[in-house]
């Protein structure tokens, strides 16, 4: 089924294109009316009444990536490096809705300080005019509900 | 020359001036263990929310001072602070963060303490094979700390079993707790939303002398702001929420002026508002509705008039009373805090509203806040540039001599520096060994 690979390489593509900090490229890849969920429960189901992570929808992604080309963000005086690595993508439909589910490791390195990121990814995608877009991304980390430095780079 | 050690009263006191700080308060890690001992050892603490044990049986776990200890709610309605620590042996008892239970068990021997920490059952003690051994004495419990008090709600502990009460502790910063219980229709605060957690590499206190630092947004948070400016421009509607909040930091020096900073004995202050908390959107028009209902129009108004940006309660805590926040302090070693965020909802305001508190709450305070990263990097310089030998002191010298005395405390500008000189204050009494607290 084309629709399953082609909801395959776009998981694979937005690992790439993080990593590579090529932020028009990785936003080009989701819907206009797209979210971006990283929860702080396990199975946590509602990112309104609870608090998030990471729960940005276009506009709040959008700014964010302006913050990081910004020149005077001090914290990025010494650039984040990040290297991904995606497995175990399943693709399933259901009801015209593309789901693709896949496990990440993310290492990050920013100076000294080097941290590990993981856990399971669930993109929700949608057929557009131009192809397959990423309607919701949704990150749940193994360390979703633990102590963090400060996170600036999307997951 | 040598600089003074931290042992005595004299030499805590060399460290202090009026308008600067040795910069040994944030590097020392002997000036680390004596501020556990006699600031955190003395000082009365937050420990929590009573309604986060609404039930009886009801407990949550936290640390105060470094110790291990358990907020819960007994059989008789009573909250109570316990050490997390069994009477036999002196294991932790309770492992989870926080839950419901008949009896406090330990997993080591069994022995079972009721949820006052009185110890009730020990497993085959009887007969002569115990020695002396009486159950019956306290120091077999789960022991209580010497002072628990609440106020509306909010649940402070102190190690010392000597001190001020706890109105007298906190004096005209009492108020804040009034400003955030009063916003409720139903005069009720309950914790929801969960919890926001995070450890910066630098010292306690320069977290706390942040909270009312007028002088650096419009430097330090640059680059949000000019993000969510621009971005704010390429909408055709008005920017949501969150952007608002980012944008607000984009304050000159002469409004920063303009908001006052009011500071009060043992370290307690409070800064006037620069966000504007309320809301023109239909969910706010319904929760002023709901406030009128309760309270009335005029008395609403007033409630909903007060913009206070944040409030101190030293040293441990602070809290964002238009938006309802609040941060828990945890020193971890002198040069590594860890800070954990907690939300409330007002009871009797309508759901939607509690999600502005949610947003806010994403917005600022979760690790991946557009505003923090910035922070935590001037918090770090801080910390990486005083090991340097540039310069003993660190000064605190703006709007010195020019505070305004009240009946209860001082006041000046959000762009002074009375809150840090303030905090210094009480932590020069707390430190200095021969003044009980």
């Amino acid at each position: 089924m084309s629709d399953r690979s082609e909801a395959e390489a776009i998981v694979y593509q937005e690992a790439r294109l993080l990593d590579l900090g090529d932020w028009d490229a990785w936003l080009a890849l989701y819907a206009e009316d797209c979210e971006y969920w990283v929860p702080t429960a396990p199975d946590q189901t509602d990112p309104k009444h609870q608090v998030s992570l990471f729960y940005e929808d276009r506009v709040l992604m959008e700014t964010r990536i302006r913050r990081l080309r910004h020149p005077a963000a001090h914290s990025l005086v010494i650039p984040i490096r990040t290297s991904r690595v995606i497995s175990g993508v399943t693709v399933a439909e259901a009801d015209g809705e593309i789901t693709a589910m896949s496990s990440f490791l993310m290492l990050e390195q920013h100076g000294e300080r080097q941290r590990m990121f993981g856990g399971l990814l669930t993109h929700r995608l949608s057929q557009e005019e131009d192809g397959l877009r990423i309607r919701s991304k949704r990150v749940d980390l193994t360390n979703c509900d633990t102590t963090h430095e400060v996170i600036e780079i999307f997951i | 020359m040598q600089a003074p050690s931290p042992n005595g009263h004299d030499d805590i006191a060399e460290l202090i001036r009026p308008a600067a700080v040795h910069r040994r308060v944030y590097t020392d890690p002997e000036i680390f263990a004596l501020e556990r001992e006699r600031l955190f050892g003395r000082a009365w603490l937050y420990v929590g929310h009573e309604s986060q044990v609404a039930n009886k049986g009801d407990f949550f776990t936290t640390e105060l001072a470094g110790q291990p200890v358990i907020m819960v709610r007994h059989s008789d309605g009573a909250v109570h602070v316990l050490f997390n620590r069994c009477g036999h042996r002196g294991a932790k008892v309770v492992g989870e963060r926080s839950g419901r239970t008949q009896a406090f068990v330990c997993s080591y021997h069994a022995w079972s303490f009721d949820t006052d920490g009185t110890l009730r059952h020990v497993p085959a003690h009887e007969g002569p094979r115990a020695g002396d051994f009486d159950m019956r004495d306290p120091c077999f419990s789960m022991r209580k700390l010497p002072r628990c008090e609440s106020y509306r709600g909010f649940v402070f502990a102190s190690l010392a079993a000597e001190g001020p009460d706890l109105r007298s502790y906190l004096g005209g910063v009492l108020a804040r707790i009034d400003d955030m219980v009063n916003r409720a229709p139903d005069d009720e605060l309950e914790v929801a939303g969960g919890c926001h957690k995070i450890v910066q590499n630098s010292n306690w206190k320069i977290f706390l002398e942040n909270t009312h630092d007028g002088l650096h947004p419009m430097s330090t948070h640059k680059s949000s702001i000019d993000a969510s400016r621009r971005q704010g421009r390429t909408l055709t509607g008005p920017p949501p929420f969150a952007l608002n909040v980012i944008m607000a930091n984009n304050q000159t020096l002469e409004n920063m002026d303009k908001l006052s900073v009011h500071a009060f004995d043992w370290g307690h202050s409070y800064m006037a508002g620069f966000r504007n908390p309320r809301g023109e959107d239909d969910v706010f028009k319904e929760y002023v509705a709901a406030l009128e209902a309760k309270k009335g129009a005029k008395r609403a108004e007033e409630i909903l008039s007060i913009n206070c940006h944040n409030a101190v309660f030293y040293p441990n805590a602070s809290v964002q009373p238009s938006f309802l926040q609040m941060r828990v302090i945890f020193p971890i070693s002198v040069d590594r805090t860890r800070i954990e965020m907690w939300f409330f909802r007002l009871k009797g305001a309508p759901e939607a509203l509690f999600e502005r508190t949610i947003t806010y709450a994403n917005v600022v305070h979760s690790p991946s806040s557009l505003i923090r990263p910035d922070d935590v990097a001037s918090y770090d310089r801080i910390q990486a540039g005083l090991a340097a030998d540039g310069g003993d002191w660190v000064g605190q010298h703006r709007d010195l001599d020019r505070d305004e005395i009240l009946n209860d405390g001082r006041r000046s500008s959000a762009i002074s520096d009375l809150s840090m000189r303030n905090q210094y204050r009480a932590w020069l009494r707390f430190m200095s060994e021969d003044q009980a607290a």
